[in-house]
């Protein structure tokens, strides 16, 4: 004969499970907040799909890192109203989703639930974000005016300042009260400038430009990842004029503000792990019609100290070979992302126009499954 | 009556008997069931094109089976025509005859020819049939042929005609056309004016929005002027048209989300097509010739102005292009059954614009064409066989194509029964904007082709003269190879066109067609039916391999009714388009609702002495269903016009 209190303990624990499944079950419906920062192993990894141009559907994937469940579209069921056209970047505070929506104009704020918050248009073309370490800010690059970044208020979401800097920037990094612009002068092409090759220094407080570093190359579109391990150091890609100047990429030193060392491959696609960076580019060949790749792993040695020279090393391959075949094999590689417990993930937008596949494998680099994402998967961010 | 109808049916390429069958007919309301080619076609003409409630071509070739037109919304929205979803691209558009030719892009925006003055439409696959072709007609799987309308007297010398409309979206028009006829020719001379704002409102619902909102910069202003000239000459009969249209119009894009109208779209454009064409035609028991000539210069000017504190540059820019067009084709009869059709076009295209890096394209398009037809106790063969030679000359040009499109058409008649067949393969070559435009061209780029196979079979019931109607049925297989499509090569950023697409497709079509007479009211039925698979087989192993292609429904439908008795006449257009998706992964979230939509129209002739009046009311798309035929592009809701006409 079961006691009463035996009876309440197994309700409880009955109770606890239901609850437990319900959450798994839900995915990323709810999120537990756990008490410990640091060290912790993320809950959620969401996936950015950009969206084809036109076709209003940029949409926002999750990943339950528990069950492995990828739940497609976390944004407009809840919503009702698809996320907008083109997201370009993903940033995850401790309040916030915050989404870059480029052709909509839009920079979206979220719950870690996808419940919408707030919304702006106060940048238009917008493309990557930044946070300030306290998180009051946020700094956003727009296409806009000639090219500039905003500061915004992270309270209210109000604009507190505008800085000029080259075309087109890109990628932005936040390093000891200044942030990094790569320049790329994208539009290059309607005719009334050239390609940029600079990166523009801005002090994060007054938001003025201090200077424009000279990086040599051309057109400084596309990856740009900063070192986990040393926030110093910048992964840039460079994909040059199509045509005479070759696509490559380099390291650059946010402390000593030059350039490290440059490569003669495109990192179009880069993630960065333990200080390690693992990048993947390709370029077409025309004369053999086909893609040649460049699959690598980039080793910084550095001490860290403003004094310090680092070393780079560089190897082919990323992990195991059963990862870097994957890369080949794959149709339209468009993101690769690794989790803090070392999980790779890769995407493939396949044709740009249908939804694209995410990867997954373990940290040895074996294949665990694939599921299909988004329109175009190709940012990352974790919870 | 009927005797000659079935004769009609066997001599389609003979002499030519449409005429006396024709004009007993057309009196009757009825579309003129003479000359029926052994492809499959379908044709709307006379008083059955003027009482369809329509403001331009593809309104009236939606009513057609195995027709899906593109449409970006709009009186001022792109329409482009496909046929049995083969593309765009491989359905050719002749206007009296001649190709309106678009080396630029390969398309023809419907939208700018009206069908105030048409005569008729009709669509044709394989070919549009006949001894007596130029190399043009064979050299497209599918295509729309446009007949203006000729001068046509009673009892006086000159006619004149004023129209005037006012509609929905502050639509107005206003229109004169003057005929006369001279002792050797006749002439006609008209003039056109359309002005709309285009500001309809909109909703757009799916599973996970619904958003309303008015289309914004979707006014469009656009003139057009048309001279024809017709008289007989050296034998034969010559036809002289000239034609200029001038227009602009904002392009309204895709809605996507926003959260203010402030950085509305402001893209802009401005065309002037302007084009002289003759054709001359001479039918002799034993040889007859068909000469065509074509000059065209065609202006576009496009400007993308950024909203303040926007993105975007101030982009202008122009774009000419510029034609000669050449073409002779001859028919030889050594016997009764044999019929032997040599014909050769040459066309000479120049393409300019100020785009950055774009280097002036001159393209040389030579087509030869030969086709023998027999026939034999009411078995039609026609084989051909076209030659086409492409040359374009540029910095960098492509490497020059010469390519063979075979094609073999069978037709069994016997009394009311016609069976047929056709093989087809057919090919387009990459257009200019494909080859060349500046960081998208791809100089290597090989033509898309399309083959084609069909069955199909028509039945006639003629009983006497109440009631005519017929059955009609396709069944056909198609394959698009090399389809060029748009990809990012370079970077995301920076795409290209490339060969890189398998398409196969599977259709049935069905239509019935009805004329009768019941208490004193003429009436004129069209029933379509139209099935279609396509099955986008580009990317072997993705999991949207076999997918249904973008924008093609499975299944749809159309319902014409046509009545008149005495000054009254009016006419229901019913049109369904089933599930289609805007991706060939037919997910979910790719889903277009199906939509349906009615169209009436009513007409009230009135004769004042010596001024004839009509009186037209049209109500269109009366249950305001909302829906979009391109995704992100709305179309209008429920919209009315009045269009007075006085004729004397």
């Amino acid at each position: 004969m079961k006691s009463f209190k035996s009876i309440i303990i197994q309700r409880i624990k009955l109770i606890n499970t239901i609850a437990a499944a319900l959450i798994l079950v839900c995915g990323c419906n709810g999120y537990e907040r756990n008490e410990n920062q640091g060290e912790e192993a993320s809950k959620a990894l969401y996936i950015l799909n950009e969206g084809s141009m036109g076709e209003n559907n940029a949409s926002l994937s999750c990943l339950n890192l528990e069950s492995g469940n990828l739940s497609e579209d976390l944004y407009a069921p809840i919503n009702g109203t698809p996320l907008g056209d083109v997201a370009n970047d993903i940033i995850v505070t401790e309040k916030y989703i915050i989404i870059a929506i480029n052709a909509s104009n839009i920079i979206e704020f979220c719950s870690h639930n996808g419940k919408h918050i707030a919304g702006i248009e106060a940048v238009p073309a917008c493309r990557k974000l930044a946070v300030d370490p306290a998180e009051k800010n946020l700094f956003v690059t727009s296409w806009a005016n000639g090219g500039e970044v905003v500061k915004l208020d992270l309270e209210n979401f109000s604009v507190k300042a505008r800085v000029k800097v080259g075309y087109e920037p890109e990628g932005i990094a936040y390093y000891n009260g200044r942030l990094y612009v790569a320049n790329s002068g994208g539009n290059a092409y309607l005719g009334d400038h050239g390609y940029e090759k600079s990166i523009s220094v801005v002090d994060a407080a007054s938001m003025r430009e201090i200077k424009r570093v000279d990086t040599g190359m051309m057109n400084l579109y596309g990856a740009f990842v900063q070192n986990d391990k040393y926030p110093q150091y910048l992964l840039v890609n460079a994909c040059g004029d199509y045509g005479a100047n070759p696509a490559g990429s380099f390291i650059f030193d946010c402390e000593n503000e030059r350039l490290v060392e440059s490569f003669n491959f495109p990192s179009t696609y880069a993630a960065v792990h333990e200080g390690i960076f693992y990048t993947m580019g390709s370029n077409y060949d025309w004369a053999s019609n086909s893609f040649n790749w460049y699959i690598k792993t980039i080793n910084i040695n550095a001490s860290g100290s403003a004094q310090g020279s680092a070393s780079v090393s560089i190897s082919d391959g990323i992990i195991s070979d059963e990862l870097t075949g994957t890369i080949k094999s794959l149709i339209s590689p468009y993101g690769i992302h690794i989790d803090n417990q070392g999980k790779v993930y890769l995407t493939d937008a396949v044709d740009y126009k249908n939804r694209g596949l995410l990867y997954r494998f373990d940290k040895e680099g074996r294949f665990i499954d694939k599921q299909i994402a988004g329109v175009c998967p190709g940012h990352f961010a974790e919870k | 009556m009927s005797l000659l109808l079935i004769r009609g049916l066997v001599c389609y390429g003979q002499k030519y008997l449409g005429a006396e069958v024709g004009d007993t007919l057309r009196a009757g309301r009825v579309i003129d069931y003479s000359e029926r080619p052994i492809t499959p076609s379908q044709k709307l003409s006379g008083i059955a094109l003027q009482q369809l409630s329509s403001q331009s071509i593809s309104d009236a070739l939606r009513c057609f089976s195995g027709v899906y037109i593109k449409d970006y919304g709009g009186i001022g929205g792109l329409k482009t025509v496909d046929i049995r979803s083969l593309g765009s691209q491989h359905t050719a558009i002749f206007y009296n005859g001649i190709k309106i030719y678009n080396a630029q892009n390969g398309q023809v925006d419907l939208g700018r020819y009206s069908l105030d003055n048409l005569e008729e439409i009709s669509i044709f696959s394989a070919n549009k049939g006949g001894s007596l072709l130029s190399a043009s007609d064979f050299a497209s799987a599918s295509a729309v042929y446009l007949k203006s309308k000729k001068p046509e007297f009673d009892s006086s010398d000159r006619n004149l005609k004023a129209t005037l409309g006012y509609g929905s979206f502050s639509t107005a028009n206003a229109g004169l056309r003057y005929e006369r006829k001279l002792k050797a020719m006749s002439i006609s001379a008209e003039g056109n004016y359309l002005r709309t704002n285009g500001a309809y409102h909109y909703r757009i619902r799916n599973n996970y929005e619904d958003s309303i909102g008015r289309r914004r910069n979707g006014d469009v202003e656009a003139f057009r002027s048309e001279l024809g000239l017709y008289s007989k000459a050296g034998g034969g009969d010559l036809q002289v048209n000239a034609y200029f249209y001038l227009s602009e119009r904002g392009l309204p894009g895709p809605v996507i989300r926003r959260l203010s109208d402030q950085y509305s779209a402001n893209e802009r454009q401005a065309d002037r097509n302007s084009f002289v064409q003759a054709s001359w035609k001479s039918v002799g028991e034993a040889l007859s010739l068909l000469l065509n000539s074509k000059l065209s210069s065609d202006r576009l000017e496009y400007e993308s102005i950024p909203a303040e504190h926007s993105a975007g540059t101030h982009i202008q820019n122009q774009y000419n292009q510029n034609s000669l067009f050449l073409s002779a084709a001859g028919a030889w009869h050594p016997l009764s059954f044999l019929s032997v059709n040599l014909a050769t076009d040459g066309n000479v295209s120049a393409l300019n614009c100020d785009v950055k890096d774009f280097s002036p394209v001159i393209r040389l398009d030579i087509k030869t064409a030969a086709a023998i037809s027999a026939n034999c106790q009411g078995l039609d063969v026609q084989a051909s066989l076209l030659h086409t030679l492409v040359k374009d000359i540029t910095d960098n040009q492509a490497s020059p194509l010469s390519k063979l499109s075979p094609s073999l058409v069978l037709g069994w008649s016997r009394g009311n029964y016609q069976l047929r067949a056709f093989y087809k393969s057919t090919f387009r070559p990459p257009s200019l904007n494909e080859l060349y435009y500046t960081n998208i061209g791809n100089v290597k780029l090989r033509p898309e082709s399309a083959k084609e196979l069909n069955l199909g079979a028509t039945v006639t019931f003629i009983e006497r003269e109440r009631f005519t109607g017929s059955i009609s049925s396709d069944f056909h297989l198609s394959r698009i190879e090399d389809k060029i499509v748009a990809m990012p090569v370079y970077s995301q950023f920076r795409w290209s066109m490339m060969n890189f697409g398998l398409v196969k497709g599977m259709g049935a079509e069905i239509g019935l067609n009805n004329s009768f007479r019941i208490c004193g009211v003429g009436c004129n039925t069209r029933l379509n039916y139209t099935f279609q698979k396509a099955m986008d087989c580009s990317y072997p192993g993705s999991h949207w391999y076999g997918g249904q292609i973008p924008y093609t429904p499975k299944h749809s439908a159309s319902a014409l009714l046509f009545v008149e008795r005495g000054a009254w006449s009016g006419s229901i257009s019913c049109l369904y388009t089933g599930v289609r998706y805007r991706a060939s992964d037919n997910s979910a979230s790719n889903r277009m609702e199906p939509w349906a939509t009615i169209d009436l129209k009513l007409s009230r002739a009135l004769d004042l002495s010596s001024l004839k009046m009509a009186i037209n009311i049209e109500i269109n798309n009366l249950l305001n269903q909302q829906y979009q035929v391109v995704n992100r592009y709305p179309m209008p809701g429920r919209n009315a016009a009045l269009k007075l006409e006085f004729k004397l």
